[in-house]
């Protein structure tokens, strides 16, 4: 058996040491807000090491429609709505880390496409609480399930962008503001990671994995 | 069709009557059948059909409204105005009418039908949940937000707003000639308000312009109580279903029949599996069920469900997409060329994502090392936040197996619950990206 250990992420903590590091790097996240008006695969050109998924295993069919969201990611509330995990800086408040549920149709999506597209661009101050990941809800007034109750929907950033406004409060946990920055790189329309995002129906937080429900 | 001819007309929902039969059992269809068969329309639904008449419950199937009898003959109707939305919550009321949604992408379609005309509704958003009373007036949700009144099919719509500090309101229903009962949402803490948590029952007397609570259920975020469908039958005795469930456990809520009557709410049963109310009729409770490919209507008679045929009465389309979420994002006509940039970063099958089975979190390495004895596999490694900052927590330890580039994940976790049952909930799929190599 290989074991790897050492101490934690030094951006992971809570503690003050984070902090101070996490502002001391205050400048480099500034410029990186600059660059935020620049095209996302301006910024993926300087991410050594990085590169995108964009093989039909990382961006895979989104489904269009209840039962063809049922063909893909299998019954609501079922074993898979959180079959895969990601370890977030910022789920219930600043540094308040913790793992966001997901499935695993999108595990890889969320994780290489998005999470470390942004760590790998510096630009994980972008975050803010809270996250939400798979939870069994049903919809409001609907006689149907979320799509957070299949693991195929993501809220981010929801304390500066609650449900029912219909535009994007881009200021990250470092007080920057990123304007669309996140979104873009979530959405289709820049990154082509291929989430639907929920402002076009002011739920500006949500990110869906699926069209037509 | 003169303005004249635009008046709306309505009624009382649902045909027949009778009050309540309050069974302790569920029981089994009558019939399996799965899908619908293509029911020809006999008519368009205009001023002198059925549907006009309010002549039987109705139900849509497709893009048709389906008119049941009270021995369950069916006939298929060709809606008047559809445009290209999907029809959505439909409502009859024997002698006054029909009305039902058109779910278009932006703001929806409210049509009513009924011998004094048919009417046309524009909303200002989504509309849900129509209802008609006997004396012709029409009750609606829009955007879940407020709900309209149209007494006697009478334009504009009074709008009532909902109860204070409430967040939501829909599925109202005529329970007398001066009053509504109505489903409200109500704020818990730390819920993102894109989804249920919390609901009750309240009524709305139409002339004093008031709100009253009816029920006292509680939820929070993780512990959600909801309401949905509520009917009333002749004898005023309301229906409703309680649904519970817990957000973070990966199992569906339980469903509940509820009564309501004189202000007392009181549970009726345990429900088998999901399943919403369409009605009542002269025979007991109508039932929307959904076969996994269409939603069906069964008849509750006697300890039996008895399989009317396809139809959705107060139930959401699952058949055809959602048109306010489209495939394509409204503002990424740039995606083509943006894609071709990425193509250099994005080769397919070049990236090696390093996904793992992981079974964690634990607080010492001894604890993960005796896991990993446990589990026996081959080539399994201990890993910290360092090493693999996406798929575990600063100062915790667990146990991953890498897997092949072109696993399955979803295949792969499930075989993996199956055959170490004793971590199904402590296993997941994770990335062992992003972090800093160590030996």
């Amino acid at each position: 058996m290989v074991s790897f250990e050492g101490p934690s992420h030094p951006e992971g903590g809570r503690g003050p040491g984070p902090r101070v590091r996490w502002r001391a790097r205050g400048a480099v996240a500034a410029v990186a807000s600059v660059v935020l008006l620049a095209p996302v695969t301006a910024i993926a050109g300087h991410m050594g090491g990085w590169t995108h998924d964009h093989s039909s295993a990382g961006v895979p069919y989104r489904p269009h429609g209840y039962n063809d969201i049922v063909r893909v990611f299998g019954q609501p509330c079922g074993p898979n709505m959180q079959g895969a995990h990601v370890w977030w800086p910022h789920i219930n408040a600043p540094w308040d880390g913790g793992y966001q549920g997901h499935h695993p149709y999108i595990v890889r999506n969320i994780v290489h496409n998005i999470r470390s597209h942004i760590s790998a661009a510096h630009n994980e101050g972008a975050w803010y609480y809270g996250q939400y990941g798979g939870v069994c809800k049903q919809r409001t007034g609907g006689s149907g399930y979320s799509l957070h109750a299949f693991g195929a929907a993501v809220d981010t950033n929801t304390a500066r962008n609650p449900y029912g406004q219909c535009s994007w409060n881009g200021v990250g946990v470092n007080g920057v503001a990123y304007g669309t920055y996140l979104p873009n790189v979530w959405r289709e329309s820049e990154a082509g990671h291929n989430f639907r995002w929920g402002r076009d129906w002011c739920d500006p937080h949500h990110f869906q994995y699926a069209t037509g429900w | 069709m003169n303005r004249t001819q635009k008046i709306a007309i309505i009624s009382p929902i649902l045909v027949g009557l009778i009050g309540a039969a309050v069974f302790f059992g569920f029981v089994r269809a009558r019939s399996s059948a799965v899908g619908c068969a293509e029911e020809p329309a006999v008519a368009i639904a205009g001023l002198d059909s059925a549907v006009a008449r309010g002549q039987g419950m109705a139900a849509i199937v497709g893009n048709k409204i389906v008119l049941l009898d009270a021995v369950g003959d069916r006939t298929a109707y060709a809606p008047p105005i559809s445009g290209n939305g999907v029809l959505r919550h439909v409502a009859s009321a024997a002698g006054v009418g029909t009305a039902y949604v058109v779910d278009k992408e932006g703001p929806d379609t409210l049509v009513s039908v009924g011998s004094r005309g048919i009417s046309e509704i524009s909303g200002e958003g989504e509309i849900t949940h129509p209802t008609l009373s006997g004396s012709g007036d029409l009750v609606w949700a829009e955007d879940f937000q407020t709900l309209k009144l149209s007494p006697q099919g009478s334009q504009p719509a009074r709008t009532i707003a909902r109860p204070q500090g409430s967040t939501a309101v829909f599925s109202p229903l005529f329970t007398g000639a001066n009053e509504l009962i109505a489903v409200v949402q109500e704020p818990v803490e730390n819920d993102t308000g894109e989804d249920d948590s919390l609901n009750n029952l309240f009524r709305y007397d139409i002339e004093s312009d008031t709100w009253t609570r009816l029920t006292t259920f509680q939820g929070t975020s993780e512990n959600w109580s909801v309401v949905r469908t509520p009917v009333v039958a002749r004898d005023g005795l309301v229906y409703f279903l309680r649904l519970r469930g817990v957000a973070s456990e990966a199992r569906p809520p339980s469903f509940e029949l509820w009564s309501l009557r004189d202000d007392v709410a009181s549970k009726v049963r345990d429900l088998p599996k999901e399943m919403y109310l369409a009605g009542v009729s002269s025979a007991g409770l109508l039932w929307n069920v959904h076969d996994g490919t269409e939603w069906r209507l069964f008849q509750e008679k006697g300890k039996g469900l008895f399989d009317l045929g396809c139809g959705a009465v107060m139930v959401d389309p699952r058949a055809q997409p959602d048109p306010d979420i489209p495939r394509e994002d409204p503002a990424s006509n740039r995606r083509s060329a943006r894609q071709g940039k990425d193509a250099p970063n994005s080769s397919a099958g070049l990236v090696d994502a390093e996904m793992a089975i992981k079974v964690g979190d634990f607080s010492t390495r001894q604890e993960a090392e005796a896991v990993a004895e446990r589990l026996g596999l081959p080539g399994l490694e201990l890993i910290t936040h360092r090493v693999a900052p996406y798929a575990i927590a600063p100062g915790k330890w667990g146990v991953v197996q890498r897997l092949p580039a072109d696993a399955d994940l979803t295949l792969v976790i499930e075989e993996f619950h199956r055959r170490f049952p004793e971590y199904s909930n402590r296993s997941w799929i994770v990335s062992l990206s992003g972090g800093t190599p160590s030996g």
